[in-house]
């Protein structure tokens, strides 16, 4: 063979993987769709408005039942839980590691709401004419605030888009004003006064956790007493917009009781000793044993942050109804706010109700208790029983625990031994602490020592 | 056996053989032509070979000789013609052959036993069928028709496991139809994967674990997306190991690779039918552990909860093992409603060819049952492979398997409504919520779980090649590989108002998840030969391929039935759906120059080039070359070792990937649903952070070795050594979660090694005609380890139910770390001021890697007079560790071991097992199992022929019959139950690999 042949059969073979090597459609080989995925950039479309303010409303909801209610309230003496996941029962101890999977997900899913919210509200800046009074700029950041408000009841502290600074819990609710002054302007100007109330509620609990008092009874003083703005679960949906609340109490692996502290007599001496009689804070007359076959657990009855309660059925001989899967939550009311201002207001405060103990009384006839005539931190603490009360499981306790602790009202977290002995004691956690994960996947943050 | 040399080539068996090819030849014996007759014989033992493959050199026609090891080739051109003989376990041998017009000429071999077949053709890891001789990194080929004759082999996992070294498989479950992970030499990725890829025919097939209905995570065992392939259809299964050897397959193959080559039928030889049937059955081989519960004065008097401690005295001891005395919990136990968990199996193939064409045949039904009672896996395929020679210029295959499986799973593992979790973790003589010593569920309820999948699987493999001139060839393989499975599950109305499968379940409840995969795969290869001298050779290959893989899947879901009876998902009160889609396309293109030097020195260098749809933005092609040489060096006048026959050494470098996941590099967002206005809305939630940077991992490896003949043939010897490294490795970083992302996205920044050696010697220690022993012996080590995190990271600490696994670097992926509680200088615990034990999360203690590190297989088959095969087969790892999560459950929280109630413990002890440590539940899995054993008849022929048989033969074979173990846990080391994580090993409940009794009758016509 001639070295020409040769040159002819290795040209010949370079021919065949030339083209294929050189082809100007190996990319449109390589396109792969995925219709389940939308990129980053095309959400800047303003056909998308609606749906992302539809989006900044369900991460909210998504977060709201679990895990800020479900999960933060294992920390407070509103439940106890008989999971069987260990790292989740702990919560229940008041026992948090920041390299364990609760954290995460709580300030995980929080953050989603809050950067969905915050996310929305600069896209809406460009991709709506008027933003300045369009109902979804409002929508967006309202609940922008709220997940401020969330993030601060629940967090020790937090990051906001991968910064490495580490802001307290002052620090989050101060970003959350921001969120609902400029959201209660728009609002306004959008003609929805829902929206206005609601951003002042939101303004009221901040104020209130930063100790601003006179701000907190010039804002929760202007909401209308029946104003009820609801997070919204759905019976006939998937499983992502169930209440969780619902699963956790039924079922055969059931895993969230009443605990003692809400209880009547089974578990010996409560902090809040209430009264089967009070239709706000009801519960199964026995219990059983949950997922984790161990802890007793009674289940609750709806309460009144609940769509499908108003405390009137149980005075009336009924009984509240059990959570449904399309159950709603109160994000905020009129009652809310009146709370707020009271406590701002103090012992000797007058307001929208009348004074303080006319409040009280109020909120105790409610619970079918009789009238009192208190003063001073008497009063006050009546105020805070009321609170607890009014509030059941509406995702409040915990960060008014840890205001009362911070303002040194008093600790009234749970402590001691834990209701399953088994367990052993309390711990001392009040709040979650930055997850590993956020250590771990900010490259300006180093992990704890 | 000398019947071959009694009888002449027309009688019997050879008479069937010469009638149908008179039939499909009717040209035969023309004039001008002949015919060559003969028979295949061994040189020692003079018995008779049958299916040994007979061809014509010059014009490649032939066939295969029959059971009586004849062969009779028509209509061949009078002249002069070589015939060559091949047949595995043989040397090959050519004669020279006069044929004259009209005559039958004779010529019989007498093959010469040789245990090293460099002339195998291995068609993996290769551009073209290349011989063995010629490749410089090892390829491990398993003659699984051999072994599927003799061994009991119900599925690809069976036939896979230790019979590759450093191929490891780790089971999932023994439940039927439950998968396992396949894993070669060791841990070579964090992220991307660990399972090797796999062909059949050269078409890329899905596999591995896949996903279901509860699938994951405290739920059902996903299946195996192999087992749709029946064993009896397999002719061999080819492994190469790693990027030395995989760099043609580019972006995928990091991994190793494994092809799977199915029965062909033989140009020329005669139509053979094969029938059999398997009958036998599953038991539960292994003990369970006890529960105990020491009652104490306060259990004796709270009957109500303690019922089993009223009336006893104190500290007395109660004990109960649920599993084993429930009637329900397992098939096998006594007074339940069945005594065996049954399997069958029906196989029917048929195999020829005419003089241009063959074909393949088969059909096959079996099945299986677990030993839970909703526990089955049942299997109808079908199998049709074509082939077609119409010129010696251009041949083509077509191969089509379609496959039937339907599995039901029922809950396993941490669900806590499984019998093993419940049934371990009961305590004895404590009110139960359901049924006595039961945690959760007892097997009344467990098994009304009705979780099934159905699957329908069709694979298509049409191969062409064309050889325009003698130094040209060309192969362009098209396949289709697609899957539809259809997951359900159904649940009653609860009457009964305790809700125990939940309150959506109590309303009735039916699922459907209906996910479809498909992947196609388009491979062309060219090579041009060249005589450069006439001691000096040439092939350039070069090749393109192109696989796209997509998933699809649609969900439906009904709740709330009006009746039992009325349960389709639109008759329900509230209906359900979802969809899903990934795609996935890889495209390479190589180069690959090999030359060849006095058929003993072969030097091959070679390049790839490839993209990937799962590439990021800002990375585009990746390249990756490879470089091997394979010297005969036996054949060269100066060698000379004593019992050394042949020697054969080798040396492989290559580099191949493993690309990312699909659309993990695009940061994204998904549909999803919320409620506004109490109406369902459109909303979109964060999906993946992406990486616009991100690439396939980078895997480079060298391999050394020989292959040895010894001992004039009688023995064979391969040994290997790997050194693997992982560049550009993916690292799972979390999302910052501020970012409102919460799940993971992949970085290119860590460095792993893995290295080992391989060696596998095969031999007849004992090789006359009336007792053959013949035995194969192989061992494999893995030492792994996590060279870098490239500074991303310190450390990865996971596990399920403590934090047990770590990727750090130093050591080992996934490596076991415990944590103690705190002792003092004389390792005494240490007391808090509470009076309890506390446990030093402070102080981790490496204990061992998760993956074995050293594995040895060692087979035997004794053959006597010819007709009577012994088979035994043991599988030996070692080196690594299990985590125990059950014990420690079971000691902390459920406090029925006997550590925490034995009246006699120290208290401190109990202490110390009942707290969170890890020390004393990690525990050395190495196990040895007597894996397989069978004896198999063959019958006489005239008693054959009474069932009208050219051959039968009868096997009596057992599976998983024994285990040695040292194991401190519940149950089976080999078994993990995460079926759907790479490194989260672990004991929880697991359902250990059951024993197998099986009888079969296999019949050839």
């Amino acid at each position: 063979m001639t070295r020409f042949s040769k040159t002819l059969r290795l040209m010949a073979a370079l021919a065949v993987v030339g083209p294929v090597a050189g082809c100007d459609t190996l990319d449109e080989l390589l396109i792969a769709n995925n219709p389940e995925r939308i990129s980053e950039d095309a959400l800047n479309d303003a056909l998308l408005v609606d749906v992302l303010t539809n989006s900044v409303i369900g991460e909210f909801s998504a977060m709201y039942d679990d895990p800020f209610i479900w999960r933060g309230s294992m920390f407070t003496d509103e439940q106890i839980t008989g999971i069987n996941w260990e790292s989740t029962a702990r919560l229940s101890q008041r026992l948090v590691r920041y390299d364990e999977g609760d954290p995460d997900n709580m300030f995980s899913q929080i953050s989603a709401a809050r950067v969905m919210a915050d996310s929305a509200a600069g896209r809406f800046r460009t991709l709506i004419d008027n933003s300045a009074a369009d109902e979804r700029m409002a929508i967006a950041l309202v609940y922008a605030g709220y997940s401020h408000i969330i993030l601060g009841d629940a967090m020790c502290e937090a990051v906001f888009n991968v910064a490495e600074t580490i802001s307290s819990q002052a620090q989050i609710y101060e970003r959350g004003l921001s969120r609902f002054e400029e959201g209660m302007q728009v609002a306004a100007a959008a003609g929805r006064g829902d929206l206005v109330n609601l951003a002042r509620v939101g303004l009221a609990r901040a104020h209130l956790n930063l100790g601003n008092h006179s701000q907190v009874m010039q804002h929760a003083s202007e909401v209308p007493a029946d104003f009820v703005h609801w997070v919204e679960y759905e019976q006939t949906s998937d499983g992502g917009t169930d209440l969780v609340l619902w699963g956790r109490i039924n079922g055969g692996n059931h895993s969230l009781g009443v605990h003692p502290n809400f209880l009547s007599g089974e578990f010996g001496t409560q902090d809040i000793v209430a009264s089967q009689t009070d239709p706000r804070v009801q519960h199964t007359p026995s219990w059983s044993l949950g997922h984790n076959r161990l802890t007793r657990l009674y289940k609750p009855y709806q309460s009144l942050p609940f769509s499908g309660f108003n405390g009137e059925a149980q005075a009336d001989g009924g009984e509240p109804p059990f959570y449904q899967r399309g159950t709603d939550i109160k994000m905020a009311s009129g009652l809310e706010a009146m709370h707020h201002y009271y406590e701002a207001a103090g012992p000797d405060g007058m307001g929208p109700a009348g004074s303080t103990l006319d409040f009280v009384n109020a909120r105790r006839a409610a619970g079918k208790q009789a009238p009192v005539d208190m003063s001073g931190s008497d009063l006050m603490a009546e105020l805070r029983d009321q609170r607890g009360r009014d509030m059941y499981l509406g995702g409040f306790r915990l960060g008014d625990l840890r205001r009362w602790k911070n303002q040194g009202v008093g600790d009234f977290f749970p402590s001691g031994t834990h209701p399953t002995t088994e367990w052993g004691s309390y711990g001392d956690a009040t709040c979650f602490p930055l997850p590993l994960e956020e250590y771990e996947g900010n490259p300006n943050l180093t992990k704890p020592s | 056996m000398a019947q071959g040399k009694r009888k002449g080539p027309l009688q019997r068996g050879g008479a069937a053989v010469l009638a149908v090819l008179a039939l499909t030849l009717p040209s035969a014996l023309e004039a001008q032509t002949g015919s060559i007759r003969g028979q295949v014989v061994d040189a020692v033992t003079q018995r008779v070979i049958g299916g040994a493959q007979i061809e014509l050199v010059d014009s490649r026609r032939g066939g295969l000789t029959n059971t009586s090891g004849q062969y009779l080739i028509l209509n061949v051109p009078v002249g002069e013609h070589d015939v060559r003989v091949q047949f595995i376990g043989f040397a090959t041998a050519t004669q020279t052959v006069t044929v004259t017009s009209g005559e039958a000429a004779v010529l019989d071999f007498e093959l010469s036993q040789s245990a090293l077949q460099l002339d195998q053709i291995v068609v993996t890891g290769t551009a073209q069928g290349t011989e063995a001789r010629s490749v410089g990194n090892t390829v491990s080929t398993i003659d699984a028709a051999e072994i599927v004759e003799i061994a009991p082999i119900s599925n690809v996992q069976e036939l896979l496991t230790a019979r590759t070294p450093g191929l490891t498989l780790v089971a999932n479950s023994g439940q039927a139809g439950a998968s396992s992970k396949l894993r070669i030499r060791g841990a070579g990725s964090m992220a991307a994967g660990l399972a090797p890829v796999v062909y059949v025919d050269g078409v890329r097939m899905k596999s591995g674990t896949q996903g279901g209905l509860d699938v994951g995570w405290g739920g059902a065992q996903g299946t195996d997306a192999l087992d749709f392939l029946n064993p009896n259809d397999i002719e061999s299964v080819e492994t190469i190991k790693g990027p030395a050897a995989s760099t043609l397959y580019g972006a995928d193959a990091a991994g190793g690779v494994i092809q799977i080559i199915t029965k062909k039928g033989r140009a020329g030889s005669g139509l053979v039918w094969n029938a059999s049937f398997e009958t036998g059955y599953n038991e539960w081989a292994l003990n369970t552990p006890t529960n105990y519960w020491r009652c104490t004065a306060s259990n004796i008097g709270n009957p109500s909860i303690y019922p089993g401690c009223a009336g006893v005295a104190e500290n007395t001891v109660l004990e109960d093992d649920p599993v084993k005395r429930h009637p329900l919990a397992l098939r096998q136990n006594e007074g339940g409603t069945d005594n065996y968990a049954d399997l069958s199996a029906f196989n029917l193939s048929a195999r020829g060819g005419g003089e241009a064409f063959n074909y393949y045949l088969s059909f096959e039904k079996s099945g299986e049952e677990g030993v839970y009672y909703n526990n089955f896996s049942n299997r109808t395929s079908g199998r049709a492979n074509f082939g077609f020679t119409p010129t010696e210029k251009f041949s083509t295959t077509v191969n089509v398997g379609y496959a039937r499986t339907h599995v039901q799973m029922p809950f396993a593992n941490n669900s806590s409504n499984s019998i093993l979790r419940n049934g371990f973790r009961g305590r004895p003589g404590s009110s139960a919520p359901w049924e006595e010593g039961f945690r959760g569920f007892g097997p009344m309820l467990a098994n009304e779980y009705d979780n099934q999948t159905e699957a329908e699987r069709t694979t298509i493999a049409m191969t062409a090649n064309y050889q325009p001139w003698d130094w040209f060839t060309n192969r362009l393989t098209l396949g289709m590989d697609k899957q539809d499975r259809t997951n359900s599950e159904i649940y009653q109305i609860d009457t009964t108002g305790a809700q125990p499968w939940g309150a959506t379940a109590a309303a009735g409840r039916v699922q459907r998840d209906l996910p479809v995969d498909h992947s196609w795969t388009a491979d062309y290869a060219g090579t041009v030969g060249t005589d450069i001298t006439t001691e000096l050779t040439s092939s350039l290959s070069f090749g393109a391929q192109l696989v796209r893989e997509q998933f699809s899947s649609h969900y439906v879901e009904g709740q709330g039935f009006v009746a039992n009876n009325l349960n389709l998902i639109g008759t329900a009160a509230t209906t359900l759906a979802s969809q899903g889609f990934i795609e996935q396309t890889s495209l390479g293109v190589y180069v690959q120059e090999q030359a060849a030097w006095r058929d003993r020195l072969y030097g091959t260098v070679a390049v790839r080039v490839d993209d990937n749809s799962a590439f990021g933005n800002d990375f585009s092609l990746v390249v990756y070359p490879k470089a091997s040489l394979s010297y005969i060096i036996s054949d060269e006048d100066f060698f000379s070792l004593p019992y050394v026959d042949e020697l054969k050494l080798r040396g492989a470098w290559g580099q191949a990937g493993k690309a990312p996941a699909p659309f993990t590099a695009d940061r994204a967002y998904a549909p999803d649903v919320t409620v506004v206005g109490d109406v369902a809305v459109n909303q979109l939630s964060t999906a993946s952070y992406g990486n616009p940077d991100l690439k396939a991992e980078t895997g480079t490896e060298i391999e050394l070795g020989f292959d040895a003949s010894l001992l004039e043939g009688r023995a064979a010897l391969e040994v290997t050594y790997y050194n693997q490294r992982t560049t550009d490795a993916l690292i799972s970083v979390p999302d910052p979660p501020s970012s409102g992302f919460s799940g993971s996205h992949f970085i290119n920044i860590g460095e792993i090694a893995n290295s080992g050696f391989e060696m596998l010697l095969t031999g007849s220690p004992i090789y006359t005609r009336n007792l053959q022993w013949d035995a194969s012996v192989s061992f494999y080590t893995n030492s792994n380890e996590l060279v870098s995190f490239g500074g991303a990271l310190e450390d990865i600490s996971f596990g399920a139910f403590a934090q047990v696994h770590k990727h750090i670097e130093g050591y080992p992926l996934g490596g076991y770390w415990s944590v103690d509680v705190v002792r003092d200088a004389s390792g005494n615990p240490v007391l808090n001021s509470g009076g309890g034990v506390t446990v030093d999360y402070d102080n981790e203690e490496y204990v061992g890697p998760q993956l074995p590190t050293r594995e040895i297989a060692f087979s035997n088959t004794f053959t006597l007079l010819g007709n009577l095969r012994l088979f035994a087969q043991f599988d030996y790892k070692g080196g690594h560790h299990q985590w125990c999560a059950i014990c420690s459950i079971r000691n902390r929280i459920d406090r029925n071991s006997w550590e925490v109630n034995n009246p006699d413990a120290d208290p401190v002890e109990v202490m110390v097992w009942r707290s969170r440590q890890t020390k004393t539940h990690l525990f050395p899995a190495d196990f040895l199992k007597f894996r397989e054993i069978a004896m198999s008849y063959t019958l006489p022929t005239n008693m054959s022929n009474a069932f009208r048989a050219d051959r039968a033969t009868v096997t009596l074979s057992g599976r998983n019959i024994w285990m040695w173990t040292k194991y401190g846990g519940t149950s089976d080391p080999e078994v993990t139950f995460y079926s759907t994580r790479e490194f989260s090993e672990l004991d929880y409940a697991s359902t250990p690999m059951t024993r197998r009794f099986s009888a079969s009758i296999a019949l050839q016509f």
